[in-house]
């Protein structure tokens, strides 16, 4: 145990009471500032309400800003007036504009940006109804009114229904920076005018407008803040995973920041590494030094944070109804909960003699919402899909099964991305999967998907006769009895089917004959599961419906 | 943990909102007691401003109910159900002015600035139109007096008429300002 001027001399700080974590947990200035604007509006409304002369003080107020507005009106501004009303304030501009940005939304597979978009259109347009009734505000009075108009004034309902589409097709589908800068600029400038030809026409009131524009601005961003945020979920063209953490700016910062304090390793450059292989976390390359060692040397990193603990809740709750329960399909309960197991299933497979990489301790970035999990980089080493795979490695490749099964554990993610071979040893990386006293059928799909994986890049034949040498022709047969379907991961299915060579038929045909293994386990569970999901799905979809008037 | 009880929170908030936004044409009853405080009596003054007179409803006899109303730039429409002629019993419709061919005069009983029609072809409904200066109300039976002619002398009475001249005073006096429209002085631009 190392003690308290050993920590110090290692750089390490313990963060005091008090003082906030690397990254506080913040919905943003401009989160706030739109929280406030409603909480004031929220804060008129009862006032008018509360308040008869002060509502009778704003009548008052709007008449003699209207009434200034309405001396510039001229026969062909009135037309032009007109128009843009007639246009702008169209149930039908409206929904072509959220028609196309739900569409857009769909084809981009932006779920979760499109989940953001609706509750915060019909949000708007409940809000809005409901404080229309509640506030019960007439018309402008004192001032002529040209064109059409329908219900109470406060808030205006085409204003607050243009912002709310606007801003929000601009936070779904703009990426973040310079581009939704500029369409935030666009969209400003169309509700602006579009508020003032209301006024012009004195079709609202001042205060009408303003209400609006806040209720269709803060709604769509604190939606979109909770539902999508854009460090989890960028909007982004090129393509890639989008459950990965943006780790520049802040983020990058307060990492630099926590591993020093924590871990007293000063962070030269961070960037992300292997993204396209990884959903469940995002992995980093760090180039660190200690304060006894000034050199640079690398260490990998797994940043993990709400969005993957929810992922994984789904990812289970999907296999345990397209399945049963397979295996333990008890979902994390938290993030720090993840990297805690994760560092756990280092240990114990390192105590095992698996070669896997040295843990170096878990960061805490944002408590209860992200932490970092370092560990060592395996450098120089190349991934099994692209290295050369002799009789050793594919020895190896066996024997490292072989220590899983008599250690009785499972890594459950066998694939290619997981397998690092350097000097003509197996390396196993991504062991967050592990699982303790596995069910046996588990234990036999690590088995054949590591013999799948050797045999890509080698033949069929070599790697059953090299099988032979730890596992009985038994266990080779239960293996491929039991790698049906689920039990391949998706890049390693992806592989074989790249090769084009029959691998998984060629093994059956040499392993002795045996009936599939059945991997559907049937419960009241799995059943009342799936009538649960359909039953939220079939709910959401007649909301979807009966709404479809008020959206589009 | 939290995350789930957002995703709640959520759904929870669409569920609670939506059945208000089905039905986004609903607004505060239109009766014709304390006239004079009910915003939308003012709101249906400026939908038609050339009406002299605006309509609401008496008090309701027993098996009827407000069902809801529509107010927009041109025209007022608000309609009542029934437990024994069902829904949208009565719908009543002011605009500024309406089709009177094919009906007929019928006699008030106390003289006003009201007249009164009736159309003659109407086999399934029964269709009324009172006429006044500036405006128009149309009401609309969904039954027949040979359906049944006590409900008929029962809806006759659920329909009141006040002056736009209360609404004109009551926003002069409350908020010193001009409700546009007949009787008012005009109004700029």
């Amino acid at each position: 145990m190392s003690s308290a001027s050993e920590q110090r001399a290692a750089g390490k700080r313990r963060r005091p009471s008090g003082e906030p974590p690397p990254l506080p947990r913040s919905i943003g200035r401009s989160g706030h500032v739109l929280m406030g604007l409603t909480l004031a509006l929220g804060a008129i409304v009862i006032l008018a309400l509360g308040h008869v002369t002060v509502g009778a003080w704003f009548d008052r107020q709007n008449t003699s800003l209207l009434r200034a507005v309405s001396a510039i009106r001229t026969g062909w501004l009135n037309a032009i007036a007109l128009r843009i009303d007639r246009v702008l304030a169209s149930r039908a501009t409206i929904g072509f504009v959220r028609l196309g940005t739900l569409i857009a939304l769909v084809v981009f597979r932006r779920w979760r940006h499109l989940l953001a978009f609706l509750i915060s259109v019909v949000a708007v347009e409940a809000v809005v109804y409901e404080l229309s009734i509640l506030v019960a505000v007439a018309r402008p009075v004192g001032v002529r009114i040209l064109g059409s108009w329908s219900g109470f004034s406060f808030p205006s309902a085409p204003v607050a229904a243009l912002t709310v589409t606007l801003v929000g097709a601009a936070y779904g589908l703009l990426p973040s920076g310079r581009q939704r800068s500029n369409g935030m600029w666009l969209a400003g400038s169309i509700i602006a005018g579009f508020g003032a030809n209301r006024l012009y026409l004195a079709l609202d009131n001042p205060t009408d407008v303003i209400a609006a524009v806040i209720l269709g601005v803060a709604i769509p961003v604190v939606s979109f803040r909770l539902v999508a945020p854009n460090d989890v979920f960028p909007v982004t063209y090129r393509g890639g995973r989008t459950a990965h953490l943006d780790v520049r700016g802040r983020r990058g910062d307060a990492i630099r920041a926590a591993v020093h304090d924590q871990l007293g390793l000063t962070v030269l450059d961070l960037r992300p590494v292997g993204l396209e292989g990884s959903g469940g976390s995002t992995p980093l390359r760090l180039s660190v030094t200690s304060g006894v060692d000034a050199s640079a040397r690398p260490l990998f990193a797994k940043l993990y944070a709400t969005n993957h603990v929810r992922a994984d809740r789904w990812y289970k709750l999907g296999r345990t109804i397209l399945y049963g329960s397979l295996e333990d399909e008890a979902p994390f309960q938290s993030v720090r909960r993840f990297v805690e197991y994760e560092d756990y299933t280092l240990l114990l497979l390192r105590n095992q003699g698996v070669a896997v990489p040295e843990p170096f301790g878990i960061v805490e970035i944002t408590p209860e919402r992200e932490y970092l999990i370092a560990m060592e980089f395996f450098e120089g080493a190349r991934e099994i899909g692209e290295a050369d795979v002799d009789d050793g490695v594919i020895d190896e490749g066996l024997t490292l099964i072989r220590r899983l099964w008599d250690a009785g554990v499972a890594h459950r993610d066998i694939k290619p991305a997981n397998l690092m071979v350097r000097n003509g040893k197996v390396l196993l990386i991504d062991v967050f999967f592990v699982q303790v006293r596995p069910s046996p059928w588990r234990q036999a799909v690590d088995l054949a998907n590591m013999m799948l994986v050797l045999a890509l890049r080698s033949d069929a034949e070599r790697v059953y006769r090299a099988a032979l040498r730890h596992f009985t022709e038994d266990d080779i047969a239960e293996a491929f009895a039991a790698a049906r379907g689920v039990a391949t991961p998706t890049q390693l299915r992806v592989a074989l089917k790249r090769d084009g060579r029959d691998l998984a038929g060629r093994f059956r045909a040499m392993a002795p004959r045996r009936e599939p293994v059945a991997i559907q386990r049937w419960s009241a569970r799995r059943v009342s599961l799936a009538l649960g999901v359909c039953a939220g799905a079939l709910a959401v979809l007649t909301l979807v419906a009966a709404n479809w008037r008020v959206l589009l | 943990m939290r995350q789930s009880r957002r995703w709640a929170f959520g759904l929870a908030a669409v569920v609670a909102l939506s059945p208000s936004a089905c039905t986004a044409s609903h607004y505060a009853q239109v009766s014709c007691e304390g006239v004079h405080r009910q915003s939308i009596f003012i709101l249906a003054a400026q939908a038609v401003p050339s009406a002299t007179f605006i309509p609401c409803i008496e008090p309701l006899p027993a098996g009827w109910s407000y069902a809801g109303s529509d107010v927009r730039s041109g025209s007022v429409r608000f309609w009542l159900d029934s437990d024994r002629v069902g829904a949208r019993a009565v719908e009543v419709t002011m605009t500024p002015d309406c089709d009177l061919a094919g009906s007929f005069e019928v006699a008030l009983t106390e003289p006003s600035d009201l007249r009164l029609f009736e159309e003659s072809d109407a086999e399934t409904a029964t269709i009324r139109h009172y006429v006044f200066p500036g405006g128009c109300v149309t009401i609309r039976f969904s039954f027949t007096r040979s359906d049944d002619a006590s409900i008929l002398a029962e809806a006759d009475r659920l329909l009141g008429f006040t002056p736009r001249s209360v609404y004109t005073e009551g926003v002069r006096i409350g908020e010193g300002l001009t409700l546009c429209g007949a009787g008012a002085p005009p109004c700029p631009g």
